[in-house]
């Protein structure tokens, strides 16, 4: 696939890649049944060793079935829609909304103007909330442009930099695991002196 | 028919220098010309942080975020993040720290058991493993509430966040804050680096997340890679400085970017 | 504890709940406040404007249900120009659930379309539904459409659409909109439509991902951006299709004063405690 983005490739390579490319979901969704069946094995341990809080379980083996048996049926199954409408889709969004909170309790314990830096930090996000929140502008004019300028340049070219070194570093890391010397993440170890 | 697809002639060649550069440090490296490289703080950390917990008899957590291996931006940085809880693991097996680690996709559940797995039998410490319990499966989305609530109850003393980070990021670093765990966050999804640097008390950015992942597996040739990643370093900092002073005076370079 | 030091260590309960209040308040009765439009929404929303009207585009849909409630009205606006112009619509996803949201957003569109715009699917618009892969599903799409989709989101084959008769790759669009929520996709339309087939593209995330795509929008490969829930809002605006983005807008000046005097009294109590010597 990395030859094939670079040179233009016969037929039979590019369907070859293509079949490779759907491996990925055969893959996803046998990643999702692994872990639905770990899952389960594991609340199943719960609720048979009587562990704290284990009635929960319960509420998940049902949960379980209810939903995998109205998905089996068909995945535009009526009930299984409003299932996914109207309890999977709402708690979904109310624990993304946790963000906010969670952002706003960060903000007030660490937007504090220790040193230098940290004043730098506060003076900048103060000034690019501002701008985003859509009243900023008519409390303090200013903002605007100022944090446009912020966002345009300093800020950008901060990301640019990011993006270029976390570039090198997964190209470090792919011919790392091409050329076998990283197994860690297999989970293999070779024994080796201490780091010093 | 052209034999290089139009507009990437010049990614192939920059492609081609940085893993020539990179092979060419691992074989140095073979030959025991290690290069000289700057140690990595966060070595040092992951020991602190296992340390305290310890001392504390209160347990470390090790979290990846994101661990869709299927996706091609994500399976990167949770490779690294394999390589450091390979470390990090059998540190804690070694000190006799307690370690969870909470893991949100099945394939992934499997590989950092067997990494967990693996360090705790080569320190000698598998009576200390659970199976189901040390390493645990959470489905997406409602690992949210149960990580927040078991950070508290538990009283975490030390975490680490490693990997590929989204919006949980905020989250569980905040709420391991306010539970006064000491942390070492590290992720490469740029939106998110600011939030773990500004949050935990201990953070690699970027490129560092790889980095460390090849300066604790104790091997030369994966650390002397780092000195090839360098070489890139060089040749983007040099067209930068190039193409700033080209555009500056009116050249216009576009065309070598069609080639 | 010093009254100061017991503010500065103020539970994050209390913060969660007046967050809860300014946020829950300007929805439940909604209040209408100034908003200036940011630069890269108008960007954004003039090259939709500038699209010849009966061209062909392409479309990621890639909203999920936590970031549908932000971004789908925008994407839904979006349609809305767009098929107001007579332009051809060509979605996919990258994502299996996101594809169903993109049909949601699709089908609100079309319930929104004055009387008379045409709105036929596999005439006007065509869903293909979810393309798995990621980046080399993107790429793969950019080269040979017919590789990596055999049939759209309703499983009729996309040889009998009759949108689909001469499109078979990226040369066949006038512009790619990357509708990415949170899935930090964009850079795939960048780096497999704008870069090898100069397609220009615009598109929307989330607000948190703003800061990593300016970058883009500095170099002209991205042609402006609809932030968040603050981008749908300013699409709604621009448009004259007032929907919930615009109110949940307002609500985020409230949210966001709130942020402002934490960090601000926060910071000022700090400063007390620091000339008293006790920080």
């Amino acid at each position: 696939m990395l030859i094939e983005f670079f040179f233009p490739m016969p037929k039979a390579v590019t369907d070859t890649n293509v079949t490779l490319r759907s491996f990925v979901t055969i893959v996803s969704a046998t990643a999702l049944i692994l872990g639905i069946i770990i899952l389960t094995i594991s609340h199943l341990r719960k609720i048979s060793r009587q562990e704290s809080e284990w009635y929960y379980s319960i509420i998940y083996i049902i949960a379980l079935v209810i939903t995998a048996g109205l998905g089996l049926t068909g995945v535009r199954n009526t009930n299984f829609l409003w299932i996914y409408n109207n309890m999977t889709a709402p708690i979904g969004v109310a624990l993304y909304s946790l963000t906010a909170f969670y952002i706003t309790s960060a903000a007030f314990r660490i937007f504090r103007a220790r040193n230098w830096s940290s004043a730098v930090l506060l003076v900048c996000g103060f000034i690019l909330l501002m701008m985003l929140i859509p009243i900023g502008a008519a409390i303090f004019p200013p903002v605007v442009p100022i944090g446009e300028w912020l966002r345009s340049y300093p800020s950008s070219a901060g990301f640019r930099g990011m993006i270029i070194g976390t570039s090198l570093g997964i190209m470090g890391l792919g011919v790392r695991v091409y050329t076998g010397r990283q197994k860690e993440h297999m989970g293999i170890r070779e024994e080796r002196a201490e780091v010093a | 028919m052209s034999l290089i697809i139009a507009g990437r002639a010049l990614p192939l060649v920059l492609l081609v220098i940085i893993i020539a550069a990179i092979l060419w440090y691992m074989q140095q490296a073979y030959s025991g010309n290690v290069p000289k490289l700057r140690r990595l703080n966060a070595v040092d950390v992951i020991g602190e942080i296992l340390g305290r917990c310890v001392e504390m008899g209160r347990p470390a957590w090790y979290l990846m975020d994101t661990v869709d291996m299927t996706t091609p931006s994500v399976l990167a940085p949770t490779v690294a993040a394999f390589q450091i809880l390979s470390h990090t693991a059998r540190s804690a097996a070694r000190l006799g720290a307690k370690f969870f680690v909470p893991v949100t996709q099945g394939l992934a559940y499997t590989i950092a058991n067997d990494i967990v797995e693996e360090a705790y039998r080569a320190e000698g410490k598998y009576e200390y493993f659970d199976p189901l319990g040390t390493v645990m499966y959470l489905p997406d989305g409602a690992d949210r509430m149960y990580i927040i609530n078991h950070m508290w109850s538990d009283q975490i003393a030390g975490a680490f966040f490693m990997g590929s980070w989204y919006h949980k990021a905020v989250i569980f670093t905040e709420n391991a804050a306010r539970a006064g765990a000491l942390m070492l966050g590290g992720t490469d999804t740029t939106h998110n680096i600011p939030f773990l640097v500004a949050i935990c008390d201990y953070s690699i950015i970027g490129e560092e997340l790889y980095a460390l992942g090849a300066y604790v597996s104790q091997d030369p040739t994966q650390s002397s890679s780092l000195a090839g990643q360098d070489i890139g370093k060089y040749i983007a900092m040099a067209l930068i400085i190039l193409g700033a002073i080209l555009a500056t005076i009116g050249i216009d370079i576009s065309s070598i970017f069609t080639m | 504890m010093s009254l100061i030091k017991k503010l500065l260590d103020l539970d994050q309960r209390i913060i969660f709940l007046v967050l809860f209040v300014a946020l829950a308040f300007p929805i439940l009765n909604p209040v209408m406040l100034p908003m200036a439009i940011q630069d890269y929404s108008i960007q954004a929303f003039e090259f939709a404007d500038s699209i010849p009207d009966g061209s062909i585009v392409i479309i990621e849909g890639g909203n999920t249900a936590a970031t549908y409630p932000q971004c789908g009205p925008g994407l839904i606006a979006q349609i809305v120009h767009l098929l107001r112009k007579d332009v051809k619509l060509v979605f996919f996803s990258i994502g299996a659930e996101q594809q169903v949201w993109t049909q949601t957003a699709i089908d609100t569109a079309i319930s929104k379309l004055p009387a008379g715009v045409p709105a036929e699917n596999g005439v006007n618009w065509v869903n293909l539904g979810y393309i798995p892969g990621g980046e080399s599903a993107t790429a793969a799409l950019a080269n040979n459409i017919r590789s990596v989709v055999a049939k759209d989101y309703f499983g009729t084959p996309v040889d009998e659409i009759p949108l689909m008769k001469d499109v078979n790759d990226a040369t066949a669009f006038a512009a790619l909109f990357w509708w990415g929520g949170s899935e930090g996709s964009i850079p795939y339309g960048v780096r497999q439509f704008v870069g090898p087939f100069g397609i220009p593209m615009s598109g929307s995330c989330t607000t948190n991902e703003v800061p990593n795509y300016s970058p883009y929008i500095s170099a002209g490969q991205l042609q402006g951006l609809f932030g968040g829930v603050r981008g749908s809002a300013e699409y709604e605006y621009l448009l004259k299709l007032p929907g919930p983005a615009l109110g949940q807008a307002m609500a985020t000046n409230f949210g966001g004063l709130w942020w402002l005097i934490l960090v601000a009294v926060g910071n000022i109590l700090y400063f007390i405690l620091r000339t008293r010597g006790e920080a």
